[in-house]
């Protein structure tokens, strides 16, 4: 035999200690690999949803790393050691030891184990409702952009979603069409939007860091769900209380009549070409999930499904032709003229 | 066999090493196949089950099954699990007059199964069960079907058999493939057994 | 010993068995499973140009080489060719030339039922493809969740051709399955146990157990599609109270078992290939065939691992969360026992021992990965991420596809009688290490960024430009790669060295017959007294007990054996004909299926009645 065998007790009494170091100690976030300059990091926790994971996440790395690397040295001992040297006599013709083959069977065993229990503690976690008050959210997936209901609120928002931090929320997961899933990495793992189910994610949103009112944080669906199912994202927006507080009051208002000629003239179009039999500019219109709700639309840093940058020219190109930058999307091609178009930019950018 | 073992494994195949004929062991992991298959179609149905009083219209099972023509159908069936077991006796015994009546007349019973189902999904579909309406007549339909399908190429089969015990090939080939469409024939009759308990028997709530 | 005269058939005769009808009538395990081979190997081509315009697109942000619906039937496509056209069928082409060489048979139990089952996986997977030319490749993705590939969601023909033609090929799985089960069950050599069969054909054995079984439930799976498609039926249309998770479920209860299809092969050939080239046993044998056996068992247990997100609820994630935790003890056992193979031993360096060896090093990375996704509230973040992309990526590139090529290198020679180039198989081993950790590995590091897979562009500013481009630049070098191969391949069977019977000093039954090895294999059937039996006749054995004396023992041999060869026969190729217009034809005509099924029986009762 060319290897010494430790005795299983020992090997398994250190390979326990090891592990129970790797998931006590070793909560240890290696800093280039949490990303935390990217706006969808799955490193960069933000809630208490997305913390408990990444408390399991990096002992779980860890611990990986370590079985690769013991696998790698020595397989390249292996090579190293074991190349076959002229003249060397025949090797001697080993058929297989069963204590040793029987301790690294135990050892994935040990190891596993350790996973096992924080996972299936944060299995339970994760799907249980907590206890008192919380925060209710519809969120309805379609081809391809996100519709949000704020029941309590009495309002709804589209691609763009408003959570108060240090508030449990239940976001309640519902599909119009196929199967869509809702992730914000930065609020923890994804869920699909089934139709003909309900799904739930509860959570509670940190507080925005260094004294900010509000933060944005990047999310997209994750299932593939048609052709533009690339483009299919959304936004998380977690408030401060005060700054909830004051994006309610706001969102309430009514959209403002425009007062500038070209922008009432895009009021105007947007009754006559048909644009206001799918989208609503009222921010309660909970029956606007046929179509994105457009109140406030002005005030949205994003168009067509949190995609695009909302500029005149985004969004003038939207409206001529919504097939040509969003493949298959639902929304017919009205065939406006320039003035029309022009108009309706207007209007929509002065919904604020 | 062992005797001359060395002899045989000159010459030919080596006998199985598992004890079991080529033929007979492939139709044997075909049939453990076909249970997921059926398993896979009677789970559908389960799942679905009742699910029709939720949406869509009628008719429901409750309007439509007539137990008592199924439980005749289904004593026909198990009647030709008889007739087989008779027709393999017969072969094994060498008496060719018998293996091919008791061979014929499975094969009538599967025929007279098959027309009885044929009955069936006709009064059913004038009833207004249809393959598009609820989900009952979409599971229904494929579910007994398929079992359907494998009575009928059952007694295709059966018919087939039947025709080469008036060929010249005879002995250990025509016995093998008897006893095989047999295995064959009892597992579509075990797995009518399954449906008709599933389908017809357990109780629907309304 | 005097060896007696071989007298064959007239119908294997040298003029008989030349000639493109040769190949299509054959019945030869060898040349059907030169087929299978040179069939995945073009369907390679084919999947890795998928691959190479799937990475071109995604080479930087907001780029619009192909468009948002066609990328998506590049996706679909290349998975499906990937699995089902090139590493099933390159498995299967191990399976019908080496299995019955390894156990000491003429052939497969039933010759015509093998090559009925290469021409319906043949004109299965044309069918498929064909979609590209008939307005629309499938583009649901390769796993087709519901109700995406309703024909509301889905108006177009691609998503039949896909059901219709994966059908097909379960069709020909199936075959190949009973046979190879009644193969290797009933038709070993005198004294081979099950216990000393080659790891190989254990793992062939597995294999062809998790195909039986789990293809039946993708079946029913794809005739409710297909009824929902083509008959209106409601079995996935939620808005009808159809569920559109019976579809993960049925699909998923035969997806988990495949990924099994596809890397056992891999697995038992490096359990070949480590022995021989580190001129020792294989390291606890049977740890690792049991660990194989537990694989195929756990692995029908463990599928909704792949639905953790779809909210199956607290129970189900627990139980299926602990069974693929469980799954991963055997795979550990087998990464041990083949690292404890070579240790000791005395390696030589041949390109298909590099294959091996890199198996295992790349094989451990997305068996970890695998890990990780065990997991589910790591893998609620990984699921439909790139990091699941890397991960399967180092299971079926780095595992499946390392182990086949090992394969290729190790028995190229019997097959060909000729050596491949070691020079250009290096290149090709270190090109492909490169290659594919180059492509593969940034895409954990997207994953962990929070890029989902499937998408057809996206935005920069998420950190995800510089890994997706290192990933084209390494997918390109995955193709010179490949590259290098075809030439290797070509130049060796043009001018390769002339390899003699057993180059690399085997232990296999395979080993003692001449390469090629004659059409019907073996003269004298082989006796075996242990899992090496070539190795103990040139070696001695190694066991404690010397039993090779039963082998010594003089036989009186006729001085002529005559040889029964099965007839060559072209009803196989009528029935995969008729299986292939069944399917097809339900997109043109039902009378036209109604044809296809006509063509099936008439052929299978001609074939019946074919003397054997």
């Amino acid at each position: 035999m060319h290897i010494r065998i430790p005795s299983i007790r020992s090997m398994l009494s250190s390979v326990s200690a090891l592990t129970f170091i790797a998931l006590s100690g070793c909560y240890t976030r290696f800093d280039p690999l949490t990303f935390k300059d990217d706006p969808q990091s799955t490193m960069m926790p933000m809630s208490d949803l997305a913390l408990s994971t990444d408390e399991i996440y990096w002992p779980v790395i860890w611990i990986t790393v370590a079985i690769f690397v013991l696998v790698q040295v020595l397989l390249t001992v292996a090579v190293v050691k074991f190349r076959e040297k002229p003249g060397e006599p025949m090797p001697e013709q080993v058929h297989g030891n069963i204590k040793m083959e029987l301790g690294w069977t135990l050892l994935p065993v040990v190891i596993l184990v350790a996973i096992a229990f924080p996972t299936v503690t944060r299995i339970w976690e994760a799907q249980t409702a907590p206890e008192g008050e919380v925060f209710e959210i519809k969120v309805v997936g379609k081809q391809w952009w996100f519709a949000f209901e704020y029941p309590e609120l009495g309002l709804v928002t589209a691609n763009e979603v408003h959570l108060p931090a240090g508030r449990p929320v239940h976001l309640a997961l519902h599909s119009g069409d196929v199967i869509h899933a809702f992730w914000i990495p930065r609020l923890g793992g994804k869920r699909d939007l089934m139709p003909g189910r309900i799904n739930h994610i509860w959570l509670t949103a940190d507080m925005p860091p260094d004294g900010q009112d509000s933060i944005r944080l990047e999310g997209q669906c994750a299932e593939l769900c048609g052709d533009s199912h690339a483009l299919m994202r959304m936004e998380a927006i977690v408030h401060t209380p005060e700054s909830f507080d004051k994006w309610v009051a706001a969102q309430k208002q009514a959209a403002a009549t425009p007062t500038e000629p070209l922008a009432a003239k895009g009021a105007e179009t947007f009754l006559a070409a048909g644009c206001i039999a799918c989208h609503s500019t009222d921010p309660s219109n909970a029956q606007a999930f046929l179509a994105p709700n457009l109140s406030h639309f002005g005030s949205r840093p994003r168009l067509a499904a949190d995609r695009f940058e909302n500029n005149a020219e985004n969004l003038a190109a939207w409206l001529r032709n919504p097939q040509a930058v969003k493949p298959g999307a639902t929304m017919p091609n009205l065939n406006l003229n320039d003035q029309q178009v022009d108009a309706l930019v207007a209007y929509l950018h002065s919904l604020k | 066999m062992s005797s001359d073992h060395s002899n045989v494994s000159v010459h030919e195949h080596p006998p199985p090493s598992f004890g079991v004929p080529n033929l007979k062991l492939a139709f044997w992991l075909f049939l453990a196949s076909d249970c997921m298959l059926f398993g896979s179609l009677i789970a559908t149905y389960l799942s679905y089950r009742g699910k029709d009083q939720l949406f869509g219209n009628g008719p429901y099972p409750l309007d439509l099954f007539s137990v008592e023509v199924t439980t005749i159908s289904t004593f026909d069936l198990l009647m030709s699990s008889v007739t087989m077991v008779l027709a393999v006796a017969a072969i094994q015994r060498g008496n060719m007059f018998q293996t091919r009546l008791w061979l014929g007349l499975t094969a009538l019973l599967g025929a007279i199964f098959v027309g009885f189902q044929g009955y069936e999904f006709t009064h059913f579909y004038l009833e207004g069960l249809k393959l598009q309406g609820n989900l009952f007549g979409s599971t229904f339909y494929v579910l007994t079907g398929f079992h359907g399908t494998h009575v009928t190429l059952g007694v295709v089969w059966l018919l087939l058999v039947l025709a080469t015990t008036f060929t010249k090939h005879k002995g250990m080939v025509t016995h093998l493939n008897v006893e095989v469409a047999g295995l064959y024939w009892h597992f579509v009759d075990i797995v009518w057994i399954v449906i008709f308990t599933l389908v017809y028997l357990m109780e629907y709530t309304v | 010993m005097a060896s007696p005269a071989i007298v064959l058939p007239e119908h294997c005769s040298e003029e008989k068995l030349s000639g493109i009808w040769s190949w299509i009538t054959t019945v030869d395990h060898k040349r059907i499973g030169v087929m299978y081979g040179v069939s995945a190997l073009s369907f390679f081509v084919l999947g890795g140009v998928e691959a190479l315009a799937i990475r071109t697109q995604l080479a930087m942000p907001n780029q619009s080489i192909v468009g948002a619906h066609f990328y998506n039937s590049l996706v679909t496509m290349h998975a499906t060719t990937m699995i089902f056209l090139m590493v099933m069928p390159l498995s299967a082409a191990f399976f019908n030339y080496m299995v019955p060489l390894m156990i000491g048979a003429r052939d497969v139990a039933f010759p015509r039922l093998n090559a009925f089952s290469f021409w319906t996986f043949l004109f299965g997977g044309l069918f498929i493809n064909s979609s590209f030319f008939f307005g629309e490749a499938p583009a649901a993705g390769w796993f087709g969740y519901a109700n995406l590939t309703s024909i509301q969601y889905s108006p177009g023909p691609g998503v039949d051709f896909w059901a219709l033609g994966l059908q097909t090929l379960g069709v020909a799985s199936l075959a190949a399955g009973f046979n190879f089960i009644a193969t290797i069950l009933n038709m070993r050599a005198p004294g081979m146990s099950l216990m000393r069969m080659p790891v190989f054909v254990w793992m062939t054995l597995v294999v062809q157990f998790l195909v039986i079984l789990s293809f039946p439930m993708i079946t029913v799976a794809l005739i409710l599609l297909s009824f929902d498609r083509m008959f209106g039926t409601n079995f996935y249309v939620p808005e009808a109270g159809g569920d559109p998770l019976l579809w993960q479920h049925l699909f998923w209860l035969f997806g988990h078992p495949e990924v099994y299809i596809l890397i056992l092969p891999a697995m038992g050939i490096v359990s070949e290939v480590l022995p021989v080239f580190a001129r020792k046993p294989l390291f606890g044998a049977p740890f690792v065939i049991f660990s194989g056996i537990l694989i195929g068992f756990v692995g029908f247990g463990v599928w909704s691992h792949h639905m953790f997100t779809t909210g199956l609820g607290p129970v189900a994630d627990t139980a299926f969360s602990l069974a693929t935790m469980l799954i991963a003890i055997p795979t550990g056992v087998k990464i041990f026992n083949w690292l404890a193979t070579i240790w000791g031993g005395s390696i030589r360096f041949t390109t298909a021992m590099l294959f091996a060896l890199g198996f295992i090093s790349m094989f451990t990375i997305g068996g970890l990965s695998g890990v990780m996704h065990a997991s589910p509230p790591i893998d609620l973040h990984h699921q439909d991420s790139y990091f699941v992309v890397a991960h399967f990526h180092y299971v079926l590139y780095g595992g499946a596809i390392l182990g086949l090529f090992s394969g290729i290198y190790y028995w190229f020679p019997k097959i060909t009688g000729k050596l491949m180039d070691e020079s250009w198989g290096k290149v090709h081993f270190w090109s492909s290490i490169i290659g594919l950790n180059v492509t593969f590995f940034p895409m954990h590091f997207l994953g962990m960024q929070g890029m989902p897979r499937r998408v057809y562009t996206y935005e920069g500013g998420f950190g995800w430009d510089l890994w997706n481009l290192c990933a084209t630049v390494g997918a390109f070098t995955l193709a010179i790669s490949a590259l290098i191969f075809f030439i290797n391949l070509l130049k060796s069977l043009a001018n390769g060295e002339q390899a003699g019977n057993d180059p690399w000093d085997g232990a296999t039954l395979e080993w003692t017959l001449t390469s090629p090895p004659p059409v019907h294999n073996f003269d004298l059937m082989p006796k075996v007294t242990s899992e090496r039996p070539f190795w103990d006749q040139k070696y001695g054995s190694t066991h404690g007990h010397d039993d090779t004396t039963e082998v010594a023992e003089e036989e009186q041999l006729p001085a002529e054996i005559h040889i029964h060869m099965p007839p060559a026969s072209y009803w196989p190729m009528v029935v995969s004909f008729g299986v292939i217009t069944f399917f097809g034809g339900w997109m043109i005509h039902p009378a036209v299926a109604v044809c296809g099924a006509l063509t099936v029986i008439v052929g299978t009762v001609a074939w019946t009645f074919e003397p054997e």
